[in-house]
């Protein structure tokens, strides 16, 4: 037995934390009190700043806690007690009876025959539902549930219904189920309830409930959801008809003392997201009246630009009031940009309501026996800068349980929980996975097709029945059916069992990105006895439904071709197996701030051998330079003692004053040099390098007076308790970012009114120059009221430029025009305080590049998914903390550390990683030795002597394919990307009208998901090109371009990441050479080389994608068919 | 332009002035989207732009300065509660201290000075209401309780009548009362609110010692405007007798079984709530407890009640001002009447003398009427 940990609520958080603790080791409860994990994310439609699919992303989430070994899940399951035994808790949990078993199959004839008709609560109440059903057809566990309240059979009744369980096939009805107590001894709890939302009939002046027309976010966000009431409609509920003008308000029930005060973090942005779908829904009058816009997190402003570029309007006021006014919405406010009331209908008005506490959070706090804060939120312990620490030793929270929070963040807290959490857990185990392969791979390829509608994202587009039918023709394939959402829990069960049953020998699944779900199907292959690698799918919806919304009829045909390639190279596969590799279970953290302090501190106490390496010869990084910490006021010096007394007394090897200079390895193999000369070997690599301050020098002339300085020099002044010689100080905001491409630097909005009320007290005239407040985190808020109300003044200067172009400094006084007054005002300055974010730390390009590190737009560390990987980087065994990933507050820096820290502690758990089989094979009766392969090898996984020998090292490879690509006489095999599967791609995907096609390569990294980027943001393009997926580029041999030409594709692309984001250290300058040789054979056959294109596409380059297929269209529709046929023959492939 | 520059010294006097009112402002500009003036006549007067002009030291000469009838209506739905009106009334004050009140305002302060009344008429008439009601002069007997009848009801024909059906109730209720008569002074809430506060406290401690003299136990007040004046700012001054508006000491009366309203008053009624008497001393529920004791007698609300309650357009010394643009007493008069209703109560002699005006303009059949003169009419009281 191993040592559990409960977490309480299955929300993205409790989902997350839970995965983290049970990926390292840790056996976990985890407690719901609703019918399904998903929590709020499973309602939202699509998150901020990405625009991912919110259920798409957390779905294979969802079925991972539902199917993995070290959860238990309980729903409809509430904490009752909870007492302290030694070193454990012992909790009693209540479960409410659910009436249906895990053999339901949700066929759905019960909620047919059920006769009770309920209001959905997953839909807010604009949908119905019955008294037995599913919330949501991704539901985990997938059975239905009896809301035995409404049921005709609510006790004490005796079954006067019993229509349901007439029906059942499976006879998994049962209503004598019984509630049950069940008793758990855990050794740490984490709180992840979340919040509820607002309830706006709380504001009279906002008619909520008065007219079916005005919508809470949370109402709109279900509107715009393709399977929501409306099928993703935006439509009037009192009509049905579809509103030309929306006005959405913000800040309704937030920052408002009468209800709450606080800021709700998230609204901002999410409102952002959809007033942004809502113009992409076709509605021209979209408005925005915000007070502040609080786009505060990594590519949140350019989104909030994005917003305005595509015709938002954004009004800077509060909405006095909305009147319904028969069919339209009559809104009141004082548009403040302008100085004047604007009085406007609307056909639509959607409040952005505050998060709060559940109501029962209290009630679970006193079971907990933790402390709530005044708002109601759990009161976390800000010493050590823990926001995930409760009043109480053993128990953790994470997510908007303690205060609103978006889902990277919550994300992000989940990990810290779980880290902290694991401190606890000494014991640790992981079930073996009972698999076996009952299914042999050989004989006749017995093929199952499944189709994916995902709701009616595919489905809305391409005719998925069709699709079936004409699937099941192909020669091989034995099963064929579409299913609404394969990637469910219950549906994938329902797979294995058709694989069981027919004997199914390869797996297709035309639905989505490989890149996100394989790995749900292949877990489905191999429950039902199927080698994980027999599994292909075929990306319908992101190449394909996404992006070619409006033409229907070409996006099916587009979706049998692509299903047809995913047949023939299904029927290609070998099983594979996985090459388990030995991890050095030590850790090393680069940089010893906060973020690097908190990981190495948590991975030392959760024993493993962790070094911290730090160039100076302190620990604290830029902790050293603050004085107090807003918003909570804690001592930086105290906060630095603390923390480094924690990383000493857990263990952790202090290296000071060393650089690492270089690094080289992979996943759970490392070597790190240092500057001391030492080597470290390690499995696990945390990048807390950190950021430099920005550094404003010059940017202000002043023609004397006005003694101009830093925040940091000011924190400096504070340190040194002196009292800068001025009578008027002005703060000028935002100096460093938030232009081009910086973003909000996210803490120094905080830091600049602790600073303020800091001379604001000591009797000086305080002036705060700003763009817009961004006090959004827990008690900043609060910060901003204080700093207000003993006199610190707030100027808005315009946030469409910069400060030194907004702001004028002349004899002693600054001159900015107040955004509020309307007017040019000027203040007397004896002292100007520049308010400096962070820019990227750059003396870390070296490691960047060795370790093939990718940085974003702004050029901070790239995380693997902005949502759902923020601590992780693209490149196993190396995640990310603190600012090196985007400047942030001490306490999200901590949080952030603590997170990489669980990332890494489930990597070095093990003795072993898995490792993907996709190291090349030699066939050495056909090897000449050459060493081609060798040379070009970027890893030196291959070597050998000329004419000789040859060896691969499996070790080292990392699986690119760029030797298969480079051997003459095809004695290399790439598992999984064989040149016989590639080509059987090529030939299926021009079986028909080659010469309307391009052939596509892609890398799996970057221009792959560029791709499926491009379907996310749904940019439209023509439906020619036909993707084929290899892992690198430099995959692409010279026979598979001239195979396509041969079949008569008229264009055919080779992409790739940019060379210095190549994920095979440099590999793709292999393809970039042989698409010049393979140019130089085509303009030797007199073929036009025109036609081979390079194109290199990096996974953030959505758009650059979208207008390279459209450019390739273009081409294709200029070659002649003459063109194409003369090709085909000059390459011999008439003859055939 | 030239860039307005920020005076702190302003700054702090403002803020003394003020109790420091505009520091909590976020600026989110609900008080502009509330103005009942401003909703009229669209953007002429912005309650946000002032507080900013306060928060930043910045002299505020706009002529809307003196358009505000301190309805408070902004302040109610402040989400910081500000007292927006303090702040006009802070500027209005240092406008006068620089002598730049408007010169109709002058008037009005030379008209109090000599005759003691803002409205045209001389202290020798003040007591002409009474005419054959033999009401004790306060100023000459001790009396329990002296009504305080207020300049406008004292020289209107109409408001007379409010004062002589409340003299009759409180008659029938054996209330030992009296007036000042000739010795009543203006009470000065047109004062109060052009902010001329030197000529404030000359003005509250004359009254005072004339109040004083009087011996009375409580004051009652028939305008909201002058139980305000007495209840919230002659304190300061020193005032310690209890003060009342009317329908407060009705209440009571009622309450305590002094009053039995036996006579059916048939009809509908809808209650318009007077700013002062609503917003500033938060007298909500007895106007509506005592007419729901009059037989026959049938409430209907109008939209904006209360809290929400739209001014008629008088108070803040607006009644003194010539109306620009469209008159606020129009827009409740046709809020009244869509209730269907046939009376609207008015418990304020300014609403009623607006709504009297408006209802003739807009030509409706809506009989205006002060509480008083219900409870009267249904007690069989004589006018």
């Amino acid at each position: 037995m191993s040592d559990e940990v409960l977490v309480i609520g299955g929300g993205i958080a409790g989902i997350q934390c839970s995965l983290d603790l049970a990926n390292a080791g840790a056996k976990v409860v985890l407690v719901e009190k609703s019918p399904t994990i998903g929590g709020k994310m499973a309602i939202l439609d699509k998150n901020f700043p990405t625009l991912d699919c919110s259920i798409c992303i957390e779905a294979p989430k969802m079925s991972e806690v539902g199917k993995h070994p070290n959860i238990e899940l309980l729903t409809l399951a509430e904490i009752i007690n909870v007492e302290k035994d030694g070193e454990d808790f012992i909790v009693e949990i209540y479960q409410k009876p659910r009436y249906v078993t895990n053999e339901c199959s949700r066929c759905g004839l019960c909620v047919d025959a059920c006769p009770v008709l309920l209001k959905n609560e997953f839909d807010y109440g604009m949908a119905a539902r019955k008294a037995i059903y599913t919330p949501i057809p991704q539901s985990e566990p997938g059975a239905y549930v009896i809301d035995i309240d409404n049921c005709l059979n609510k006790p004490p009744n005796y079954l006067p219904c019993d229509r349901c369980i007439q029906v059942c096939g499976p006879k998994c009805i049962d209503f004598f189920m019984k509630p049950k107590i069940i008793k758990k001894k855990v050794k740490a709890i984490i709180v992840a309830t979340g919040f509820e939302v607002f309830d706006a009939t709380r504001i009279p002046d906002y008619s909520y409930g008065l007219h079916p027309d005005i919508l809470t976010s949370m109402e709109y966000e279900r509107l715009l959801q393709s399977t929501g009431p409306s099928g993703g409609e935006i439509i009037k509920p009192s009509n049905g008809h579809h509103p030309e003008s929306i006005l959405f308000i913000l800040c309704v029930g937030s920052r408002d003392p009468r209800y709450h005060k606080y800021c709700s973090r998230f609204c901002c942005m999410y409102t952002i997201k959809q007033a942004v779908q809502t113009i992409e829904h076709g509605i021209k009058n979209v408005d925005i009246l915000y007070m502040d816009i609080r786009a505060y997190g990594k590519g949140f402003d350019g989104f909030y630009k994005r917003a305005k570029d595509e015709g938002v309007r954004f009004i800077k006021g509060r909405a006095a009031r909305v009147i319904p006014n028969g069919d339209k919405l009559r809104v009141r406010y004082e548009n403040i940009m302008e100085g004047r009331l604007e009085e406007k209908e609307y056909d639509m008005v959607v409040l952005a309501v505050a998060a709060e506490p559940p109501p029962d959070l209290a009630k679970l706090a006193a079971t907990l026996g933790i402390e709530l804060d005044e708002d109601g939120f759990i009161k976390t312990r800000p010493w050590r800068g823990k926001m995930i620490a409760t009043t109480r030793e053993g128990i953790f929270v994470c997510g908007s349980s303690s205060g609103p929070k978006d889902i990277a963040d919550s994300v992000t807290e989940a990990g810290a929980a779980a880290s902290a959490a694991l401190e606890y857990v000494k014991k640790k185990t992981w079930p073996k996975l009972e698999f076996e392969e009952t299914i042999p791979a050989e004989g006749e390829p017995r093929i199952g097709v499944f189709i994916c509608h995902c709701g009616s994202n595919i489905a809305g587009v391409a005719d998925v029945k069709w699709l079936a039918q004409e699937a099941a023709k192909i020669p091989g394939v034995v099963h064929s059916e579409d299913l609404r959402f394969a990637c469910a829990g219950v549906y994938t069960k329902y797979i294995e069992q058709v694989i069981k049953e027919k004997k199914i020998n390869r797996l297709v699944v035309a639905a989505c990105s490989p890149r996100t779900h394989l790995p749900v199907f292949t877990d489905a292959a191999v429950r039902a006895g199927l080698n994980p690698y027999l599994v292909e799918m075929a990306n319908i919806r992101n190449l394909d439904t996404w992006v070619h919304a409006g033409y229907p009829k070409e996006a099916t045909e587009k979706a049998l071709d692509m299903i047809k390639m995913a047949v023939a190279k299904a029927k290609l596969l070998k099983p594979l197996y996985v090459v388990k590799l030995p991890v050095t279970r030590r850790a090393l953290v680069i940089g010893g701030g906060v973020a690097g302090m908190a990981a190495a501190a948590s991975l030392a106490r959760q024993g493993f051998e962790t070094y911290l390496v730090e160039k100076e010869n302190r620990l604290g990084g830029l902790l050293r330079f603050l004085d107090v910490i807003a918003p909570e006021g804690i001592r930086a010096e105290d906060l630095l003692n603390e923390m480094e007394t924690e990383v000493y007394s857990s263990g952790v090897k202090v290296i000071l004053g060393a650089k690492v200079e270089s690094v080289s390895g992979y996943i759970g193999n490392f070597i790190a040099n240092l500057s001391n000369g030492e080597k470290l070997e390690v499995g696990a690599i945390i990048m807390a390098t950190g950021a430099k301050v920005y550094q404003p020098e010059g940017i202000f002339q002043t023609n004397g007076g006005g003694n101009i300085i830093t925040s940091l020099d000011l924190e400096q002044i504070f340190k040194n308790n002196s009292n800068p010689n001025a009578k008027n100080v002005v703060f000028v905001s935002c100096v460093g970012s938030r232009y081009d491409s910086k973003g909000c630097s996210r803490f120094c909005c905080q830091v600049m009114i602790k600073q303020a009320i800091r001379l604001k007290e000591m009797g000086k005239n305080v002036f705060v120059l700003y763009k817009d407040i961004r006090t959004y985190s827990r008690k900043a808020e609060e910060l901003y009221e204080k700093a207000r109300a003993i006199g610190v003044r707030f100027i808005k200067y315009n946030p469409e430029m910069k400060p030194e172009e907004a702001i004028r400094i002349e004899n002693g006084a600054v001159y900015v025009k107040d955004e509020l007054l309307g007017e040019e005002i000027g203040i007397p300055a004896d002292l100007i305080v520049l308010n400096v974010g962070l820019t990227p730390n750059d003396e870390i390009n070296p490691l960047i590049e060795q370790l093939k590190l990718s940085r974003d737009e702004a050029g901070f560390l790239l995380e693997l998914h902005p949502k759902l990987g923020p601590v992780e980087s693209l490149v196993g065994g190396v995640f990310i903390a603190g600012t090196s990933q985007n400047p942030k507050d001490v306490r999200e820096a901590i949080s952030q550390g603590l997170a990489a820290a669980a990332k890494a502690a489930a990597l070095l758990a093990k003795d072993t990683i898995d490792k993907e089989p996709l190291i090349p094979r030699i066939n050495y009766d056909k090897c000449t030795y050459c060493q081609r392969c060798a040379q070009v090898c970027t890893f030196s996984a291959l070597r050998g002597e000329l004419r000789k020998s040859l060896e691969v090292i499996s070790a080292l490879c990392q699986g690119c394919g760029n030797c298969a690509a480079e051997c003459m006489v095809g004695a290399i095999e790439a598992p999984g990307f064989t040149d016989e599967q590639v080509i059987a791609q090529i030939d299926a995907a021009l079986e028909d009208r080659p010469n309307e096609k391009a052939i596509v390569f892609t890398c799996n990294w970057c221009s792959y998901a560029g791709a499926d980027q491009a379907g996310i943001e749904k940019l439209q393009y023509p439906p020619s090109s036909r993707v084929i997926r290899t892992m690198c580029s430099a995959r692409i041999s010279q026979k598979f371009v001239l195979r396509a030409f041969e079949k008569g594709a008229a264009v055919v692309a080779v992409t790739g990441c940019w060379p210095q984001d190549c994920h095979y250290n440099y590999a793709n300058l292999n393809t970039e050479r042989r698409v010049k040789q393979i140019k130089k054979i085509l303009e030797a056959r007199g073929i036009n080389p025109e036609r081979l294109i390079l194109h290199w596409n990096s996974a953030a380059e959505s758009k650059r994608w979208a207008a390279k297929m459209k450019e390739i269209d273009e081409l294709i529709k200029k070659i002649p068919k003459e063109e194409i046929i003369e090709t085909v023959q000059k390459l011999g492939g008439g003859k055939k | 332009m030239k860039a307005k520059l920020v005076d702190i010294e302003l700054m702090e006097r403002l803020a003394e002035l003020t109790s420091a009112a505009a520091d909590y402002c976020y600026q989110c500009g609900t008080c502009t989207g509330s103005c009942p003036f401003n909703l009229l006549n669209p953007s002429t007067l912005n309650p946000r732009k002032i507080v900013r002009s306060a928060q930043l030291g910045l002299m505020y000469e706009d002529p809307s300065l003196w358009y505000c009838s301190t309805c408070g209506l902004c302040e109610a739905k402040c989400p910081w509660s500000i007292k927006i009106p303090d702040v006009v009334r802070g500027y209005r004050q240092i406008a006068s201290e620089k002598r730049k009140t408007p010169s109709k305002f002058e008037e009005i302060l030379w008209m109090i000075y000599e005759d003691g009344t803002a409205f045209p008429g001389s202290s020798t008439e003040r007591a002409a209401w009474t005419e054959g009601l033999n009401i004790k002069d306060a100023s000459k007997q001790k009396v329990q309780v002296l009504l305080y009848a207020g300049c406008a009801v004292s020289f209107d024909k109409r408001l007379q009548k409010i004062a002589r059906s409340l003299s009759s109730v409180l008659s029938i209720a054996g209330v030992d009362f009296g007036i000042l008569g000739r010795e009543e002074r203006c009470c000065g809430d047109v004062v109060y609110n052009i902010g001329e506060d030197a000529f404030l406290e000359e003005l509250t401690t004359e009254n005072i010692k004339r109040f004083n003299k009087s011996g009375a136990e409580a004051i009652i007040t028939i305008s909201p405007h002058s139980a305000h004046m007495f209840k919230k700012i002659y304190p300061k001054y020193g005032l310690q007798i209890p003060a009342f508006h009317y329908i407060e000491f009705l209440n009571e009366l009622i309450e305590n079984g002094k009053l039995k309203m036996d006579k059916p008053v048939d009809g509908e009624v809808t209650i318009h709530d007077p700013c002062y008497l609503g917003r500033y001393l938060k007298i909500y529920e007895e106007p509506r407890k005592i007419l729901s004791t009059i037989p026959g007698l049938k409430i209907v609300e109008m939209n904006d009640v209360k809290e929400n309650a739209v001014c008629c357009g008088s108070g803040g010394g607006r009644h003194f001002l010539e109306i620009h643009g469209e008159r606020l007493s129009h827009y409740r008069v046709m809020q009244a009447a869509e209730t269907g209703a046939s009376i609207v109560v008015a418990p304020c002699p300014f609403c009623i003398q607006n709504f009297e005006d408006s209802v003739k303009t807009k030509r409706l059949s809506l009989n205006v009427k002060d509480v008083v003169e219900l409870v009267n009419q249904s007690l069989g009281g004589v006018v």
